[in-house]
C-alpha cells in the first residue's frame, strides 16, 4: 500500500485507540496527614514579612494541599493549651479541598479555649491523635512554650510516634506579641510584666538554684528565677522544636522552606500509603497520531504551482 | 504504423504532402508555388492582352489576332506562381501541459516541425513565434533553410508550455504582414469564445488555418466515482471534484457545449478549424487542409 | 465550564492551519478549471476535506491538552435547609446520660450524639450543613458546605474526648452568624445540641438579639438531660431560687424564646429521645431549597481524539478514493493508416 495512504490509516488507529484510552498501571506512594495548628497568642506575632504566623501557616499550607497527588488525605486540627483538637478528621484533598481550605480559612487565635501553649504537651497529644488515625503529623508551630517548661524539661511521649514534621513559623530575631482584649481588638503588645518568665514552681528545682538570689533550702528552693526576662518577645525556637523533632521520629522544616522541602521531609519521615494509579498511555499515541497526520499533511507540499510542467502532473 | 516519439528528422518526410493552396491570388514577385497576381510565365491561362501593352511575342495568340477585325494583336497571359510566408502562430500557454489521451505539446512540436518542412516543399518561406502567455517565448525568423524543421523541433524541445492569456498571440499577430501570408494558429483553443474572436479579429485580413489540438480524455473524464483535486496549470487554482456518472456527463456535455460556441465564432470569420484529437492522421490532415477555406 | 490539564499543548494549534495551505488530494491538470462546471457536491468535498483536516488536526492537539468538564455543582432543586449544626464540646458530653464514664453498652452522650447525627445528615443529601462547636470558646469546624464526605469527616472527629466549659452564648453567636451569612436560598435553622448551659452574659445577648432581628432562621436545642439535672421546662417550686446562674438551662431556655425566631427545644435523656428529636427535627425542616450537587469532574480528551480518529478515517477515505481526472493514457503522436 502506498504511504499517503497509510500515514492517516495508521493517525486515525493511533487517535481509536487513544479515545479508548489504553493505560498502564504504577505505584504511587500516598500520605495521610493530620495538620495540627498552634494557634497560640505568639502566632499572632507579625515577623513573616508583616503578615502574621498565623495567616504565613494558613497561606502556605492551603498551597501545599492544592499541589498534593489526589488521593492523598489531609485532616486539620489546632493545638492550644496543653492538647490539640482535630477539627476535620483526614479527607480526600481533590473533592474536599474547598472544606479544608474553608476552616484553615477559620482558624483563629480565639478559638484558644485557653491562653496557654504547653508545645510538648501538645504536641504529644497530637500525635496520640494522629496515630488513632493512621496518619502522619503536620504539627505548625512557633516553639514558644507559655508558660516556660519546668525544670525537668518537656515530656517524653508515650506509645509509638506516626512520624511526620514539625514546621516552624516565625523569625529569627524576638518580635513583640499583640495582645487583644476581651472584645477581639487589638491594643498593643505585651510587656515582660504581663507573661510568666520562668517555669512554674512544681517538679525539682534548678540545679543552679543555690546560687540564685533569695535562695532558701526549705521556704524558696527555686531562687528569685523569674524577676525578669524576654518571654514576652517570640521568636521560632528551631533548635528546641528540632530536639522535640527528633525524640518523636519527626522531622524539622521552616514554612519558609516552602512545599517541595516540606514533602521531602514528610516521605523521609512518614510511612507511605501504596496505591495504584493508572497511567493513561492516550496523550503518547494522541501526538503519535498527530506527527503522522500532519506529516501526511506535509507530504502533500510541493513547489507552488506547475505552470511551466512539461510533463504531467499526476504521477 | 503508428509513429511515436523521439521525433526525429526521419519521420518528418510524412508531412511532405501537406500543400495548402489560397483561394485569392498573391501579390509578389518571387516566383513559388502559389498562383500570383501578376501575369507572366506560367500554366495557369489568365487573359488576354495588346501586344503593346504586354510584349510577349512568343504567346502571341495567333487564332484572335487574326480573327480581329483591327487587326490587333493579342498576346495570352498567364497567371504568375509566387511564394508565400507560412506563418506558425503557436499557443504554448500552460494549459496545454494538461494532458489525458494526447501529449499535446507533443503534437503541437510536431506539427510545427511537419508545416515548416512541408512549407521548405512547396518553397514557402516559414516563420514561427511560440507564444507562452503574456511573452513570446520564441521566434524564429522567415527562412528557407532546409534544415529548419529539424531546428524547429530541436528548439522546442527545450521549452515549455506556460504562461496564461493571449497577450502574446495578440502581440505576434500586431507583427505580422498583412499580404503573401498563411498563418497556421496551432492552439487547445482553451478559451472563452470572446478571446477566440479577440485572435481571430486580430489576424484578420490574413488567411488563417487554425489547428485545433484536442484531448479527448481530458473533454470527457471517465465516469469512474472518486475524488479529483483539479488544478488549472495556467492559474494554479485547485478544486475538488466528486467524480460520477453525472459528474461525467455534465463536464463532457459542457466540453461539448464550449466546443461549439468556439466553432461559431470561426465560422463567423469564416474558417472551420482543422481539429486534430489525440494523434495526427497524416492523410486525415492533408485531406482537411485541402478543403480548408482559405 | 471546560477546563485543560496542559494548556501549553495549545502552542501546537497553528498545525490546524496547515490544511488552509496544502491540499490533501494529489494535483490533476485540467485546462481552463474556470470554464468548467461547478457542483454543489463537489465543492462540498473541497470544503468537506479542509474541514476535516483542521478538525483532525485540532481535534489531536486539543486532545493533548486534556479538555474536561470542570466538575463543581450544579443548582438543584431538592428538599432541605441550611443547616448549622453547634455541638457542645464540654468534657462532660462524654459522659452518659447516667452521668457516669461511658462503659459496655452504654455510650457516652457525645457518641450517642454524633452517631445519630451522622444518620440524620446521610438521610438528608438536600441540607447545606455547616458545624460549629464551643467550649470556652467558639470554633469554626466546618464552613457550610454540600460535600457529604467533609460533613462526615467533621462529625466524625467529634469523637475526640471534649474540652474544659460551655461558653453557649458565644457559640450561638457563631452559629447564628453562619447561618445569617449564607447567601444561599432556602431556610436557615441553627440546631444548638448541648448537655448544658451558662450564663449568656449581656453584650453576648445583645449580639444575639441583632442576629435574631436581621435574618430570620429556625432555632432548635436539642437538650441532652443528664439523669439528676434540671429539665429546661421545669417550672421552679415556690420559694425555689429561680436564677440564671442556679438554673442556667431554663433561663437560655427563656431567653431563646425571647428571641421571636420560630423555637423548639427538645429534652432527650436517652439516646432514643435523641433520635426521636432528631427525626422531628428532620420533618419540621423539610422544605424546598436550591442547592448545589456536585457534579464529578469528567474528561473530555477521549471525546477529541474519537472526534480525531473519524477525521483521519475520512481523509483516508479520501486518498483511497482519489483518482486524475484523466487516466493518463496518451496515444501516440502519430497515426498512419
Amino acid at each position: 500500500m502506498k504511504l499517503r495512504l497509510i500515514l492517516p490509516l495508521a493517525a486515525s488507529a493511533l487517535a481509536l485507540l487513544a479515545a479508548i484510552g489504553p493505560g498502564v498501571t504504577s505505584r504511587q506512594a500516598l500520605r495521610d496527614v493530620l495538620v495540627v495548628v498552634d494557634i497560640s497568642r505568639s502566632m499572632n506575632v507579625r515577623d513573616m514579612d508583616s503578615a502574621s504566623r498565623l495567616d504565613a501557616a494558613r497561606a502556605m499550607l492551603k498551597g501545599w494541599i492544592a499541589g498534593l497527588p489526589c488521593g492523598s488525605r489531609v485532616g486539620l486540627g489546632f493545638f492550644t493549651e496543653r492538647r490539640s483538637l482535630t477539627l476535620l478528621d483526614p479527607v480526600e484533598i481533590c473533592t474536599d479541598y474547598a472544606a479544608l481550605a474553608g476552616t484553615l480559612d477559620a482558624l483563629d487565635w480565639r478559638m484558644a479555649w485557653e491562653g496557654d501553649s504547653m508545645i510538648s504537651k501538645g504536641l504529644n497529644h497530637a500525635l496520640r491523635r494522629a496515630a488513632d488515625l493512621h496518619a502522619g503529623l503536620v504539627f505548625v508551630t512557633d516553639g514558644q512554650e507559655a508558660p516556660p517548661l519546668p525544670y525537668s524539661g518537656p515530656d517524653a511521649l508515650r506509645g509509638t510516634s506516626p512520624g511526620g514534621v514539625i514546621l516552624g513559623v516565625g523569625g529569627d530575631t524576638p518580635a513583640p506579641i499583640p495582645k487583644f482584649d476581651d472584645l477581639g481588638r487589638e491594643v498593643g503588645f505585651y510587656e515582660a510584666g504581663d507573661v510568666q518568665n520562668a517555669p512554674a514552681r512544681i517538679g525539682p528545682p534548678p540545679a543552679d538554684a543555690e546560687s540564685r538570689p533569695g535562695y532558701n533550702p526549705r521556704n524558696n528552693p527555686y531562687g528569685e528565677s523569674d524577676l525578669t526576662g524576654n518571654e514576652h518577645l517570640s521568636a521560632l525556637r528551631a533548635d528546641y522544636l528540632t530536639t522535640l523533632a527528633g525524640a518523636r521520629g519527626m522531622g524539622f522544616q521552616r514554612l519558609t522552606d516552602g512545599a517541595p522541602a516540606l514533602n521531602a521531609a514528610l516521605a523521609q519521615h512518614v510511612p507511605a500509603r501504596e496505591t495504584t494509579a493508572r497511567r493513561s498511555l492516550a496523550p503518547v499515541l494522541a501526538a503519535l497520531a498527530l506527527i503522522l497526520l500532519a506529516a501526511a499533511w506535509l507530504a502533500g507540499w510541493r513547489a507552488p504551482a506547475p505552470r511551466s510542467a512539461g510533463k504531467e502532473i499526476w504521477r | 504504423m503508428s509513429f511515436d516519439a523521439p521525433l526525429d528528422a526521419a519521420g518528418l518526410h510524412l508531412f511532405d504532402v501537406l500543400a495548402w493552396r489560397l483561394a485569392r491570388a498573391l501579390p509578389g514577385l518571387r516566383s513559388g508555388g502559389h498562383l500570383g497576381r501578376m501575369r507572366g510565365a506560367g500554366e495557369i491561362f489568365a487573359d488576354v492582352a495588346p501586344l503593346l501593352a504586354h510584349p510577349d511575342p512568343r504567346r502571341l495568340d495567333l487564332r484572335r489576332s487574326i480573327s480581329d477585325p483591327f487587326g490587333t494583336l493579342s498576346t495570352r497571359r498567364f497567371q504568375a506562381r509566387t511564394d508565400l510566408r507560412l506563418h506558425l502562430l503557436l499557443d504554448g500557454s500552460a494549459s496545454l501541459a494538461a494532458s489525458g489521451s494526447a501529449d499535446r505539446w507533443g503534437l503541437m512540436r510536431l506539427l510545427a516541425a511537419g508545416f515548416a518542412q512541408a512549407a521548405r516543399r512547396g518553397q514557402d518561406l516559414c516563420a514561427a513565434s511560440l507564444c507562452c502567455g503574456a511573452g513570446i517565448a520564441h521566434q524564429e525568423p522567415p527562412s528557407r533553410r532546409p534544415g529548419l524543421a529539424q531546428e524547429l523541433l530541436a528548439t522546442l524541445s527545450g521549452l515549455h508550455p506556460q504562461g496564461r492569456g493571449i497577450d502574446a498571440l495578440l502581440a505576434a499577430t500586431a507583427e505580422l504582414p498583412t499580404e503573401r501570408i498563411l498563418v497556421v494558429l496551432v492552439s487547445d483553443f482553451e478559451l472563452t469564445p470572446a478571446e477566440l474572436q479577440q485572435i481571430l479579429t486580430a489576424l484578420r485580413p490574413r488567411p488563417v488555418l487554425p489547428i485545433w489540438l484536442r484531448d479527448r480524455a481530458l473533454e470527457q473524464p471517465a465516469p469512474r466515482f472518486g475524488l479529483i483535486d483539479a488544478q488549472d496549470p495556467e492559474t494554479g487554482r485547485r478544486r475538488t471534484q466528486l467524480a460520477a456518472r453525472r459528474w461525467a456527463a455534465r463536464q463532457a456535455a459542457a466540453a461539448t457545449a464550449a466546443r461549439a460556441a468556439l466553432r461559431a465564432v470561426f465560422s463567423e470569420h469564416g474558417l472551420r478549424p482543422v481539429e486534430i484529437a489525440d494523434s495526427i492522421e497524416v492523410a486525415e490532415l492533408a485531406a482537411r487542409l485541402d478543403e480548408a477555406p482559405l | 465550564m471546560i477546563g485543560l490539564t496542559q494548556p501549553w499543548a495549545l502552542a501546537l494549534l497553528p498545525l490546524a492551519a496547515l490544511p488552509l495551505f496544502l491540499r490533501w488530494l494529489r494535483a490533476s491538470a485540467v485546462p481552463r478549471l474556470d470554464l468548467r462546471p461547478v457542483d454543489g457536491a463537489s465543492r462540498a468535498v473541497d470544503h468537506g476535506l479542509k474541514a476535516l483536516g483542521i478538525l483532525g488536526l485540532g481535534a489531536l492537539v486539543l486532545g493533548l491538552a486534556q479538555p474536561y468538564l470542570r466538575g463543581g455543582s450544579v443548582v438543584h432543586r431538592g428538599i432541605g435547609t441550611n443547616l448549622v449544626l453547634l455541638i457542645d464540646r464540654s468534657s462532660s458530653m462524654d459522659d452518659t446520660f447516667a452521668g457516669r464514664s461511658p462503659s459496655g453498652a452504654e455510650e457516652s452522650k457525645a457518641s450517642a450524639a454524633r452517631r445519630i447525627l451522622m444518620d440524620f445528615i446521610a438521610g438528608r443529601p438536600d441540607d447545606r450543613i455547616g458545624i460549629a462547636a464551643f467550649s470556652t470558646a467558639p470554633m469554626l469546624v466546618l464552613p457550610m458546605t454540600e460535600s457529604r464526605s467533609a460533613i462526615a469527616s467533621a462529625v466524625s472527629a467529634l469523637a475526640e474526648p471534649g474540652l474544659s466549659q460551655t461558653d453557649v452564648g458565644r457559640g450561638l453567636t457563631l452559629a447564628m452568624g453562619m447561618a445569617a451569612q449564607e447567601a444561599a436560598t432556602g431556610a436557615r435553622a441553627v440546631v444548638l445540641v448541648s448537655d448544658g448551659a451558662a450564663v449568656i452574659s449581656p453584650e453576648v445577648q445583645v449580639m444575639l438579639r441583632n442576629l435574631a432581628a436581621q435574618q430570620p432562621m429556625n432555632l432548635y436545642w436539642l437538650y441532652l438531660r443528664s439523669k439528676g439535672s434540671k429539665g429546661i421546662f421545669e417550672q421552679p417550686q415556690p420559694g425555689e431560687a429561680d436564677t440564671p446562674q442556679l438554673r442556667p438551662e431554663r433561663h437560655l431556655h427563656i431567653f431563646l424564646q425571647s428571641l421571636r425566631l420560630p423555637y423548639h427545644a427538645f429534652e432527650a435523656d436517652s439516646p432514643g429521645a435523641v433520635e426521636a428529636a432528631v427525626a422531628e427535627i428532620g420533618r419540621m425542616e423539610s422544605r424546598p431549597i436550591l442547592t448545589r450537587r456536585p457534579v464529578p469532574r469528567r474528561e473530555l480528551g477521549w471525546l477529541c481524539y474519537l472526534i480525531a480518529a473519524l477525521a483521519a478515517a475520512g481523509l483516508t477515505a479520501a486518498r483511497a478514493l482519489e483518482r486524475p481526472w484523466a487516466e493518463a493514457r496518451v496515444k501516440p503522436l502519430l497515426v498512419l493508416p
